[in-house]
């Protein structure tokens, strides 16, 4: 029998945020010190190897403590899922790629067995208050291409919108633009984490509406 | 503290960069030297995938059930909050309702 639970798969310990919540830089997760699990890179051929195996179809690709879309073969590790007929998620913030790489990776043969998942926390005024340093632009340049593909080669497409007090008030005109730009599904969410994690270095995640 | 793991059904099972095995993605990496690292039961080299997936990970959750760690009392044992419906679980796979694969 077939197994039906995704493998997660953390391709790179390297990311372009600074959200505080993140284990990569909250200071209250104790022994998650940055010397353990600043890695690097995944080995891209350990990376596919796991593909290989027919017992395992379902696969996630995580963003622990780094973005995936940041490994360096990225494009490369999933056209070799892909080509496998896998199911596969990724799970990314979308900032700071160009439009090549969307262009290249919207090329791909995707179907609806691959996912993409789009943790973005707001609009363009108030996302980088928790995802700090988040690039509007790329993220909408990443959405835009690919919710433009023609749905028989388009992966399923969420946003996930991290509710905060600030950025409550946005979930409808975020769910719209989501609609326009060819998203299949957008998710707010309320997080399972207490606010004060959140509260780092940034005090508007409390405060809202500003005035 | 009871908790309730949510590596019990095998679904958060996490690779590292190094290609080594964690129940999931929480696990403090001091702990995990001592255990999955050198553990053949955690090593994919030595020990199925699925095998882990199916067994171990379950193994390490009734364990948890017992004496939880401090990570696990933390990730695991939170109540459902009110508001958008949707409980947020940072590795959490999104499946979309009414599409078959």
């Amino acid at each position: 029998m077939l197994t039906t639970n995704p493998i997660e798969i953390e391709l790179t310990t390297k990311c372009t945020l600074g959200c505080p919540a993140c284990p990569r830089n909250a200071d209250d997760y104790g022994e998650h010190t940055k010397e353990n699990w600043d890695v690097g890179h995944m080995d891209t051929d350990l990376a596919k190897s796991f593909a290989n195996d027919p017992e395992d179809r379902d696969y996630l690709f995580v963003g622990c403590y780094g973005d995936p879309i940041y490994h360096p073969d990225f494009i490369d590790i999933v056209r070799y899922y892909i080509e496998r007929n896998k199911m596969l998620t990724i799970h990314t913030n979308g900032s700071f790629k160009k439009q090549k790489f969307w262009d290249e990776l919207a090329s791909l043969n995707w179907s609806r067995k691959q996912q993409f998942n789009f943790s973005v926390d707001g609009l363009e005024d108030t996302n980088h208050l928790y995802r700090i340093r988040a690039n509007w632009k790329s993220i909408m340049m990443g959405m835009k291409t690919m919710g433009a593909l023609p749905l028989d080669r388009k992966p399923r497409l969420d946003w996930k919108f991290l509710v905060f007090p600030y950025n409550e008030h946005q979930v409808e005109d975020a769910r719209k633009l989501a609609n326009s730009l060819g998203i299949d599904r957008f998710l707010p969410v309320t997080s399972e984490r207490e606010i004060e994690v959140y509260n780092t270095d940034t005090p508007e995640l409390y405060e809202w509406p500003k005035q | 503290m009871a908790i309730t793991p949510k590596c019990k059904n095998g679904d958060t099972l996490y690779v590292t960069p190094f290609g080594t095995l964690r129940p999931c993605c929480w696990m403090p990496e001091q702990y995990c030297w001592k255990t999955f690292d050198v553990d053949p039961k955690w090593n994919m080299n030595i020990t199925p995938v699925k095998q882990i997936k199916e067994k171990t990970v379950l193994e390490f959750a009734e364990s948890m059930q017992k004496q939880p760690l401090g990570v696990c009392k933390r990730m695991c044992s939170g109540e459902k909050k009110e508001g958008y419906g949707e409980l947020f679980n940072a590795t959490q796979k999104m499946v979309i309702e009414g599409e078959s694969e």
